[in-house]
């Protein structure tokens, strides 16, 4: 019987192969076929990193989690209207564009900026959302404006807006980080002498931790914001951007703004330029 | 030095009991906050658990059959085994996972669930490490025993089967145990291709609620008591099968 239990596991972990093996799972991309050829798709799948509120982020009281956000509210509004259902499946930032190439998503939205190199990879929408900059720091620490942080440490999360933005400040040492709450402990640990982050998603931290303080940068006109990202050639592109012209023109997109911004931050909700 | 580790100690627990922070610098630990997460954390073991159990033991079948190709006489089957052996070991764990993540919707056109990807990728991977664990528990056995059985006329299967793997088995027990041990932990690998295993659920909470320490350091907690387990059931394990000793 004692002999017996190895030569048993190796039995079962044959049989388990076999099941992974052969485990019948969800099919690649019927939706991006039937983009392709017009037909309409039943559910779309949504990629997002859900580390960032208010953006997206999941809500895990008693046990229960739910995906939630910004981005979450505005991809219900345009499928719904579009006539199409939503899956969201979460995954590391800098995984996003890997899954829309590789067909595991539809679309993806994450606060992402349509870059350069991204649009070679990527369709993106028009954008939907422009956040303001901020420096945070630590308090007492004086750096409150672009001009300040030359010769500093800046820290910016890997693929923002704000990564973009700082390049153009001369004499500077970049640091890019993954997640929000890893530049809030660069901070904290004197890693980094500040960050550039988008306001609203800094507002949460400032509350939580007393020893940070915040400045809002004036924006660049035409500077970047977030847009939705699509596998290349997708036709949901176009139907997408319309409806978020739409939204833009009826103020739903300022209502959803609002709703959100406002939840999380005291500071007045940004006004969306058009 | 040692005066500061145990004031910090003494402070980290200080504010574990309490609940709340320990002064104006320093770190500051609230595990209050995390209190309405920890039902999600929680689920997030039994998700843990099936990556190592099913990981674990196709990783010891398939590794078991590596190790028969590699002491066979069969040149092919021995250069396979090696070269399999190579590839797995010489490569980083987590970039073989995001590798077979991504690459198999566009090899296969087949959406691959992160769980799926993540039992592949450790059961390779562990197979490739525990293969050259047997051959040694299979090379440790005394030869007399195999000469003896192929005296007998016991065929080489059935010899492998009821006379070899079993004695090599109980040699390499706390080998087998050092290796799902890591599997436990390297399985927080797939909380990159966005599986909600344990480790993951502790960075969701962290974002949600805008802290960092408390739910790493609880998570952290249920790791070690997972391995804790693992180690007290291994060791039973190994005192039962020294009983026919």
């Amino acid at each position: 019987m004692k002999r017996f239990q190895f030569r048993f596991a190796i039995l079962v972990g044959l049989v388990l192969s076999l099941l992974v093996a052969c485990n019948p799972g969800r099919e690649i991309a019927d939706n991006v076929i039937d983009n392709n050829s017009g037909n309409v798709a039943k559910t779309l799948v949504m990629f997002t990193s859900a580390d960032y509120p208010p953006y997206e982020f999941i809500e895990t009281v008693d046990g229960r989690s739910e995906v939630k956000g910004f981005d979450i509210d505005l991809a219900e509004h345009i499928t719904e209207k579009l006539g199409y259902g939503l899956q969201i499946d979460t995954i590391n930032f800098d995984r996003l564009i890997p899954v829309l190439q590789s067909g595991q998503a539809d679309f993806v939205m994450a606060g992402m900026v349509p870059t350069e190199t991204r649009r070679q990879n990527v369709d993106f929408t028009q954008l939907y959302h422009v956040p303001n900059h901020a420096v945070l720091s630590q308090r007492g620490s004086g750096l409150s404006t672009l001009e300040n942080l030359r010769g500093k440490i800046v820290g910016v999360r890997q693929g923002s807006i704000q990564a973009q933005r700082v390049r153009e400040i001369p004499n500077i040492k970049i640091k890019s980080l993954q997640q929000m709450s890893d530049l809030v402990q660069a901070l904290k640990a004197g890693r980094i002498n500040a960050a550039l982050v988008a306001e609203s998603a800094a507002a949460g931290y400032l509350a939580v931790n007393p020893d940070l303080e915040i400045h809002q940068i004036p924006s660049i006109p035409g500077n970047s914001g977030a847009a939705i990202a699509f596998t290349k050639g997708s036709r949901l592109v176009q139907a997408f951007d319309q409806v978020i012209s739409e939204m833009k023109t009826t103020g739903e997109l300022d209502q959803l703004a609002l709703k959100w911004f406002d939840a999380v931050s005291e500071s007045p909700p940004e006004a969306l330029k058009p | 030095m040692v005066l500061d580790f145990v004031n910090c100690f003494n402070s980290f627990f200080l504010a574990q009991i309490l609940g709340q922070a320990i002064g104006q610098t320093g770190l500051v630990l609230d595990f209050g906050k995390i209190v309405p997460n920890i039902p999600f954390i929680l689920q997030g073991i039994g998700i843990t658990l099936a990556f190592t159990l099913v990981s674990a033991l196709i990783g010891f079948a398939w590794g078991t059959i590596l190790s028969i190709f590699k002491i066979s006489n069969i040149r092919p089957l021995k250069w396979f085994a090696d070269f399999y052996t190579s590839i797995f070991r010489g490569t980083p764990l987590i970039l073989q996972l995001a590798i077979i993540y991504f690459s198999t919707p566009q090899l296969i056109g087949y959406a691959i669930p992160p769980f799926q990807a993540g039992v592949i990728t450790f059961s390779l991977n562990s197979a490739a490490y525990s293969s050259e664990t047997i051959r040694g528990g299979i090379l440790a056995v005394d030869k007399g025993q195999r000469e003896a059985a192929m005296t007998l006329g016991v065929a080489y299967p059935l010899m492998m089967w009821d006379i070899i793997l079993p004695q090599a088995f109980k040699n390499i027990l706390p080998a087998l145990v050092n290796e799902s041990i890591a599997l436990l932990k390297d399985s927080s690998l797939v909380s990159t291709v966005g599986a909600l295993d344990l480790m993951r659920r502790g960075q969701i909470v962290a974002s949600e609620k805008f802290i960092y320490f408390e739910p790493l350091i609880f998570v952290g907690l249920i790791y070690y008591l997972m391995v804790m387990s693992l180690t007290w059931v291994a060791q039973g394990f190994e005192r039962r099968m020294r009983r026919s000793d």
